[in-house]
């Protein structure tokens, strides 16, 4: 059951095609919850508004985290595996049926969740730490959910696995499937943790079994919590090298090098998480230290080398194609008119100068104390979940929506301008949460003006310039996501069809021609760019470790 | 060529918004300093955030929207999206600050360079307006690179690109790097010192390129390009600028940054300004206007300095010498809008235009002149009241600096009408219509506080009693409703006044000490145990029924803080300016309901304490309104009407009135 596109010559299988298309409908039905939670926390956060009651505000924070962080990215992530194992590589779907049980049980358990959590039956948040007890089908969803992308992720390998036998994988993978697949692995150790830590709490809100320890808990779930973080940002890179083929049609500037940096990923990004039990007497010194150190380092040289790799890509294709005035010119000369691209290059940028260099500045065991719980982790993960991965997400869905829909996109001039208002929103919401969390504002906190309390603390009078700037930020941010949201639901659902190239409002950019430039550098631009990025990250740690040292003052 | 008009005529445009609303303030300000007219302006808060709001526009919105006008003058740029966006976030952050002074939102402080208000639409007002000014220098960046090779004036420009990137910097590093102090005035002083020094040096810089402007004009005899002499003036002026970041690493109210600000005005600005004078002077020609208006502007100017040089103390002789330098760089600008719609040919009214610079100047001087008169006699600046008043004398200096101040905003309103009628038909006012409505929309959801404070807990503070005995207020509340009255004990009117009657009137209702209790709360920190025994023994307060207490500062901060009880206190009297009210807690310690007024009504109390009772909390907008209208006179003993209030309600709907007329003209033709 195949079709043959008419603008990217690939053979698409139906069956794969339509699970496709279920799963990114999903996870655009919980980016919409996301979204919508994300604009009502903003302005309960922000005390001249105080939107919220104390409960609703915790119950929204919960959703928030569990549609933002795991359901959208997971249904979205599905979606990817199935297409990067199946219409990249010319395959049929091995199980089409296993591949609905996998859709049902996610979809399932999704509903199951959302549903607990709004009838307030799960005011847990998102790491439902024990002793906190929600109501059993709250963690009957979650398992559900777990299980299904777990059978999910089992038929991406066994795609491959098709895939390779009958010889439509040359002598190894395309690197984006390749990334995909560090992705997958990845994702089997956490939905494994998750079950793990999942199975006895549920069986403990049955009340099947006495007690569940804290302290293990807290271990086995960050297993799940900051590793299924890994998983996006293993397919979000995956993203940016197939973006960078589609746009400009690069090819990695050296794939071994790019191959081998997402193989570090799946040795030590998992194990870089300790950062949430600093302060947890269950595990050792040594334990932390070393995952908050070396571990952490080699996961972030991984990110590092991507960080280099795909814009040098980029500018490399880029100038062989011409464009070689100056240090900028491929920069300037890039196809910003083509969303995909804008959004992705904006999503490497955002990523790597906000959620980057506060990553690996929060993630090392010294400095983290000193913004622990505060909104700084926030404006951290902003700047890597929503700025990176779900950009770039957003990025790809507009190839998405034609290649796998088959549908124009509505409203193309909007959709160019979309990337950058997402991409400006979430950039100063995440900056000025960063710096309310420097003031020591603490997050997950419904009143900081701690009214009633028997203290009282006054904050840094600066604090009322960012928590303004954050919420003009998270207004901006919501424009922009609400945007995307439109266009995509009201092309996916009543947009006109896709009827041949002549439709296809994008570009699929041809290879670009071979270097004539022998001993050139092939990316200056790029090389200068990290050179600014290594100073933007000096800085930022030096100033770090001068505010530990004003915190704990040696006389 | 027809782009380049659009860009300089829309700045010109916001920079004269700016001045109206500057000159609006202004004269509010100057009825509450002058003697005879001062009663009509009561409320000290109004006359505080006034004067944040005048130097706000004065200061920062007009100066910095007019440097850009410069920038478009000297060098064309095309309209471009970017330049439209940051006319409009310009257009917006000018009705935010407006707001704010016209409405009472959030607490002033007046602390120098740039005042703050502090609460979100202010804030929101100064982000927009940096993001706006941030954008517009990016677009003009790229002429920078004329910093070495330029010519005098392109030279000067490249400065105020330079020197405007280091403004918008240091102040952001400043903001997040000034340590935390509970008083926030001085927070906000430590903040805004470093980059609103730099800021003067911007000033001296687009002050020059008017000189230059004004002098080469009509001249042919001006011959200043590649000066040598001027260009090392420019170059010191640059050095020194820089010089003052030092104030980032040492406390910049520390006397060492004191000698170093000294230091680099004296030689960074004033002996430039001094070498660029001597060069003008020396090609210097009396062709009309523009060397009439260089003129005006160079005397006060150099009365401004020799104010500054004849040596100051902090009283209102600094803000003569200020007046002088800022209105020097003011009059010029005027002059150069003048030649700005001459040269687009739209100028109306021009023999009116052609006279007011004199009028504007010679007020202005007649202002310098009293204030420096009369800081010189000792009196103090930023000081609302008339407390330090002593003899005739003063009285006289004071009045020709009231007769100064009407010259010059007369001055500044014939400037006002003349641009604006003549900018009429050319301005673009169509793209911006939304941002009004947005504007007003906000401006009309000023809400009373009440709202978003009944039904909150107050603070449990430590609080201490008439015998020195210390315990949490809570303890004190027990589980029985509580009228909380706060006073002070030396109050010499008020207060008195508000424990008298609320004593009538609760003694009056059933349940008094069994069901209900009334508690008075001194918020004067320093009333001390024995005051408090004082003044319940002058009242009879038993103890029991009735208690007294007060707090250390903090603790008294933070309780106000959370019943919305806004005091402000006289430095030189030592009396509080205060609202007279008291709030109906509930056994939850919250807040039921505010009783307004100095006369609490029997029925009144009566049920609010039965709502109390019920945890109910309740919400009076007419009586809210009715004692905006009308204040409390304690003379008379009457209720008189509060023209503070209805000069805030009436400005605020003229303004949005205005707008809205000229918008929907602009749209018809």
């Amino acid at each position: 059951m195949f079709r043959t596109c008419d603008i990217t010559g690939f053979k698409v299988c139906l069956a794969s095609q339509k699970l496709i298309r279920i799963n990114a409908v999903f996870a655009v039905v919980s980016l919409l919850i996301a979204v919508l939670g994300a604009i009502l926390l903003v302005f309960t956060r922000w005390q001249e508004v105080h939107l919220l009651s104390s409960p609703w505000y915790y119950r929204i924070l919960t959703l928030h985290g569990l549609n933002a962080l795991i359901f959208w990215i997971v249904f979205f992530e599905i979606a990817g595996l199935y297409f990067g194992s199946t219409v990249v590589l010319n395959t049929r779907f091995c199980s089409p049926l296993l591949g609905w049980v996998s859709f049902i049980l996610m979809a399932g358990g999704f509903i199951m969740v959302d549903v607990m959590v709004l009838q307030g039956k799960a005011d847990v948040l998102m790491t439902s730490y024990v002793p906190l007890k929600a109501h059993p089908l709250y963690y009957l969803g979650i398992i559900l959910f777990a299980v299904g992308a777990l059978l999910g992720v089992g038929l991406f390998f066994g795609n491959l696995v098709k895939a390779k036998r009958e010889g439509n994988v040359g002598e190894s993978l395309p690197l984006f499937t390749f990334g995909l697949m560090a992705a997958a692995i990845i994702a089997v150790m956490t939905l494994l943790s998750g079950a793990v830590v999942y199975v006895p709490t549920f069986l403990w809100s049955l009340g099947l079994i006495e007690s569940v320890d804290s302290a293990w808990y807290r271990l086995i779930w960050w297993g799940l919590g900051h590793s299924s973080q890994q998983i996006n940002v293993a397919a979000m890179i995956a993203i940016w090298y197939l973006t960078a083929s589609l746009t400009v049609g690069g090819n990695s500037v050296n794939e071994k090098v790019s191959r081998i940096a997402f193989l570090l990923y799946v040795l030590f990004i998992c194990i870089a998480s300790a950062h949430h039990l600093l302060v947890d007497p269950a595990v050792s010194s040594t334990w932390k230290v070393w995952n908050t150190s070396y571990a952490m380092y080699l996961a972030v040289l991984a990110s590092m080398i991507h960080a280099f790799a795909v814009p040098a890509t980029i500018e490399s294709a880029q100038r062989r194609k011409g464009y070689t005035n100056g240090l900028f010119e491929w920069f300037a000369r890039a196809p910003w008119g083509n969303p995909a691209f804008s959004s992705v290059f904006l999503a490497i940028i955002g990523f790597g100068f906000i959620g980057g260099i506060t990553g690996v500045i929060y993630g090392m065991e010294q400095t983290n104390i000193i913004v622990h719980n505060t909104m700084a982790i926030v404006g951290h993960f902003k700047g890597t979940v929503v700025l990176g991965t779900t950009l770039t997400f957003m990025g790809i869905t507009y190839y998405i929506i034609p290649l796998i829909f088959r549908k124009k996109i509505v409203a193309f001039k909007l959709a160019k301008i979309q990337p950058w208002l997402f991409f400006f929103g979430i950039a100063i919401l995440s900056v000025s949460m960063i710096a309310l969390g420097m003031f020591g504002v603490p997050r997950r906190h419904w009143d900081i003006t701690f009214s009633g309390a028997i203290f009282s603390h006054d904050f840094n009078p600066v604090i009322g310039i960012f928590w303004v700037l954050m919420v003009l930020g998270g207004v901006v941010a919501f424009l922009g996501a609400l945007i995307w949201l439109l266009i995509v639901v009201i092309s996916v659902f009543f947009g006109p069809a896709v009827n041949g190239p002549e439709d296809f409002q994008l570009s699929i950019a041809e290879p670009a021609p071979q270097a004539d430039h022998g001993h050139k550098f092939i990316a200056p631009g790029t090389l200068v760019a990290s050179l600014i990025f290594m100073a933007a990250l000096l800085i930022f740690f030096f100033l770090n470790w001068k505010w530990l040292s004003a915190i704990w003052e040696i006389q | 060529m027809k782009d380049t008009n659009q860009n300089l005529i829309q700045w010109l445009a916001l920079a004269v918004l700016a001045i109206g609303f500057m000159g609006f303030f202004s004269l509010e300000i100057a009825l509450a300093r002058t003697p005879f007219l001062q009663h009509y302006i009561t409320s000290p808060t109004l006359f505080y955030r006034a004067l944040c709001v005048h130097v706000i526009f004065a200061m920062v919105v007009w100066l910095m929207v007019f440097n850009v006008c410069i920038w478009h003058l000297y060098l064309p740029l095309k309209n471009t999206l970017t330049g439209r966006i940051s006319k409009g976030l310009t257009f917006l952050s000018i009705g935010l600050f407006a707001a704010v002074g016209i409405f009472e939102i959030g607490q002033p402080y007046l602390n120098n360079y740039v005042p703050v208000i502090d609460h979100p639409v202010f804030w929101t007002g100064l982000i927009f307006f940096t993001l706006a000014y941030l954008l517009e220098l990016l677009r003009f960046s790229p002429y920078i690179n004329a910093l070495l090779k330029g010519d005098v004036q392109q030279q000067l420009m490249s400065f105020s690109f330079l020197l405007s990137f280091l403004c918008i910097a240091i102040a952001l590093i400043s903001l997040m790097g000034t340590e935390r102090t509970s008083d926030v005035k001085l927070f906000f002083e430590k903040a805004f010192w470093v980059p609103g020094h730099i800021q003067q040096f911007l000033n001296a810089c687009i002050m020059l390129l008017c000189w230059h402007y004004l002098v080469k004009r009509n001249n042919n005899n001006y011959r200043i390009t590649n000066n040598y002499w001027i260009k090392i003036a420019n170059g010191s002026m640059l050095f020194f600028a820089f010089t003052l970041l030092s104030g980032l690493f040492i406390n910049p109210l520390s006397p060492t940054f004191r000698f170093v600000t000294v230091l680099s005005y004296g030689l960074g600005l004033g002996i430039p300004v001094l070498i660029h004078s001597f060069f003008l002077i020396k090609y210097f020609r009396w062709k009309g206007f523009a060397s009439f208006t260089f003129i005006l502007s160079l005397i006060l100017y150099y009365a401004g300095i020799l104010i500054a040089y004849g040596g100051m103390s902090s009283d209102l002789r600094i803000t003569a010498h200020y007046h002088g330098v800022v209105t020097s760089l003011t009059v010029a600008l005027m002059g150069i809008s003048f030649y700005i719609l001459k040269d687009k040919e739209i100028l109306k009214f021009e023999k009116l235009a052609r006279w007011q610079p004199v009028i504007y100047t010679s007020g202005m001087f007649l202002l310098i002149i009293g204030l420096f008169l009369a800081g010189y006699y000792g009196a103090p600046r930023k000081t609302f009241g008339f407390n330090w008043i002593f003899d005739n004398t003063m009285v006289s200096y004071l009045n020709i600096l009231g007769a100064g101040a009407v010259l010059s905003i007369l001055g500044g309103v014939m400037f006002f009408v003349y641009v604006v009628i003549s900018l009429i038909n050319k301005l673009a006012l169509r793209t911006t219509l939304p941002f009004i409505l947005c504007a007003s929309l906000f401006i009309s959801f000023d809400t009373p506080d009440q709202k978003k404070f009944l039904g909150k807990d107050i603070a449990n503070i430590e609080v201490f009693d008439r015998s020195g005995n210390k315990f949490m207020l809570y303890d004190l509340i027990k589980n029985k409703p509580v009228i909380l009255s706060p006073i002070y004990t030396s109050c010499p009117h008020s207060c008195s006044l508000i424990t008298a009657n609320l004593k009538e009137v609760a003694e009056k209702i059933d349940g008094y000490g069994t069901q209900f209790t009334v508690i008075s709360f001194s918020f004067d920190d320093a009333d001390t145990p024995k005051d408090l025994d004082n003044f319940s023994k002058r009242w009879q307060l038993n103890g029991t029924d009735w208690n007294i207490i007060s707090a250390r500062k903090e603790n008294i901060d933070s309780l106000l803080k959370s019943i919305n009880f806004k005091i402000q206190k006289d430095e030189i009297s030592g009396d509080y300016a205060h609202p007279n009210l008291a709030v109906v807690l509930t056994p939850k310690k919250r807040i039921s309901r505010y009783i307004f007024g100095i006369f609490p009504d029997k029925k009144d109390l009566k049920l609010a304490i039965m709502e109390a009772t019920d945890e109910k909390t309740s919400f009076s907008f007419y009586d809210g309104l009715y004692l905006n209208c009308f204040q409390y006179d304690v003379n008379s003993g009457t209720y008189v009407i509060d023209w503070s209030f209805l000069i805030q309600v009436f400005a605020g709907l003229s303004v949005i009135g205005s707008l809205s007329i000229i918008t929907i003209r602009q749209l018809i033709t």
